[in-house]
């Protein structure tokens, strides 16, 4: 008779466990995709001789079943003296509806099926002498991570999206700068 | 509600963003107390007073167990209690036994079709605790208990300060309005219908302390 009766517990306990199981796997979590090859070209947003400001947009989409968070977001430039000295590059991300005048993210909650667009905004400074828009036309190509921080279901994880700005399209923003300079 | 909050000055009084480092007594005279008079209550907002109680914790200080991973996947992801980090803050201060109890006992009492069960079993925590992105900049990323006792310190509130009272208010902008704790004297459902239109504001407004001008109780 208490065998039969923990027979029946352990039953009962593992049929729980499997609908459980079965729920959560069901339920999924949120999963973050960033499309890098939507982003957009580089575009100026403003310049003087001592600064050059352009920004790219990435469309963000949270193509799971949950909504999710995602807890912080930054830039990483690889742009090492070595490659190239005329410039100092520097960076920082927001969503697009959310922009700060500091260099802070907000952490943002992004719904099932949801897309948000990053705003990545870069400040470049020249080094050596020269204007601002002739030290990024002359810039190579520079490889930058965006890092973003992300909570679902699951533990935080890191998500490392890696692109190249091209110096094509650094050099086609320094000379709009050039252009609004020149009237 | 209404008709009572309109039957009240309410002054927000703005200050800095307090952190663990304030004290809110400190905060209190330094800010709010040219406008106090002795007949005023003072509201302090409950997760104010929870980051001055140093009561704000990252999500990477959790150690999130597998009854937090498997628990807050039992909750609606727009809950405070639907990430592993969240639920562990929960069953650190609640206990597994009595968490696991209010999550059996909500689930049949859901099939009945009552709600809310849960909530008044699981301890006070498992409806004041914010998940991250409920509290501002800098605290959006931190997971933000309820305050500790929070009618002690009301008490100890209202006995700093020569004002009638003092109030510790979960208030926000969907017209829920709830006060935590108060000092001797105060009415504490009569307080949160006068708060009703969250004088502390939620967003960028940093007025974390309110008066009431000329209380009286009801």
């Amino acid at each position: 008779m208490l065998f039969e009766l923990l027979v029946l517990c352990l039953g009962v306990f593992c049929f729980a466990a499997l609908v459980l199981t079965l729920y959560i796997l069901r339920q999924g979590d949120a999963v973050f995709a960033v499309d890098l090859n939507s982003r957009t070209q580089a575009r100026l947003e403003n310049a003087s001789e001592a600064r050059l400001a352009f920004s790219v947009s990435l469309p963000l989409t949270n193509t799971g079943r949950q909504e999710g968070t995602i807890l912080d977001a930054y830039l990483r430039i690889y742009l090492a003296q070595e490659q190239y000295d005329g410039l100092i590059l520097r960076g920082k991300v927001n969503l697009a509806t959310q922009l700060r005048a500091d260099d802070y993210f907000e952490a943002n909650l992004v719904a099932a099926g949801a897309q948000k667009e990053l705003l990545l905004r870069f400040e470049a400074f020249p080094r050596g002498g020269r204007s601002a828009q002739a030290a990024l036309a002359a810039a190579p190509d520079i490889a930058v991570a965006l890092i973003l921080e992300c909570r679902g279901r699951k533990a935080l994880y890191t998500k490392k999206c890696c692109f190249t700005l091209r110096a094509q399209e650094l050099e086609a923003a320094a000379q709009s700068a050039n252009l609004e300079a020149n009237g | 509600m209404t008709e009572l909050r309109r039957q009240y000055e309410i002054i927000a009084v703005p200050t800095p963003i307090l952190t663990e480092h304030d004290e809110i007594c400190a905060v209190i005279e330094k800010y709010a107390l040219p406008l106090l008079g002795a007949a005023d209550v003072i509201c302090v907002a409950e997760s104010v007073l929870a980051i001055t109680q140093g009561r704000a914790k990252r999500c990477d200080e959790f150690q999130p167990g597998l009854a937090a991973r498997i628990l807050c996947r039992l909750f609606p992801s727009k809950g405070s209690i639907s990430s592993p980090y969240s639920m562990q803050a929960l069953l650190d201060v609640s206990g597994l036994a009595r968490v696991s109890v209010a999550v059996i006992a909500g689930a049949i009492a859901k099939i009945f079709g009552i709600s809310g069960v849960f909530y008044r079993l699981a301890g006070d925590e498992a409806r004041l605790i914010d998940d991250v992105t409920g509290t501002m900049p800098p605290y959006d990323k931190h997971i933000v208990y309820g305050p500790a006792e929070p009618a002690k310190a009301a008490q100890e509130i209202a006995q700093s300060f020569s004002c009638c009272g003092a109030a510790v208010a979960d208030v926000n902008d969907l017209k829920r309005s709830e006060v935590l704790g108060t000092s001797r004297g105060v009415d504490a459902a009569q307080v949160a219908a006068i708060l009703i239109d969250n004088p502390f504001g939620n967003g960028s407004e940093k007025t974390p302390i309110c008066i009431i001008k000329n209380y009286h109780p009801a």
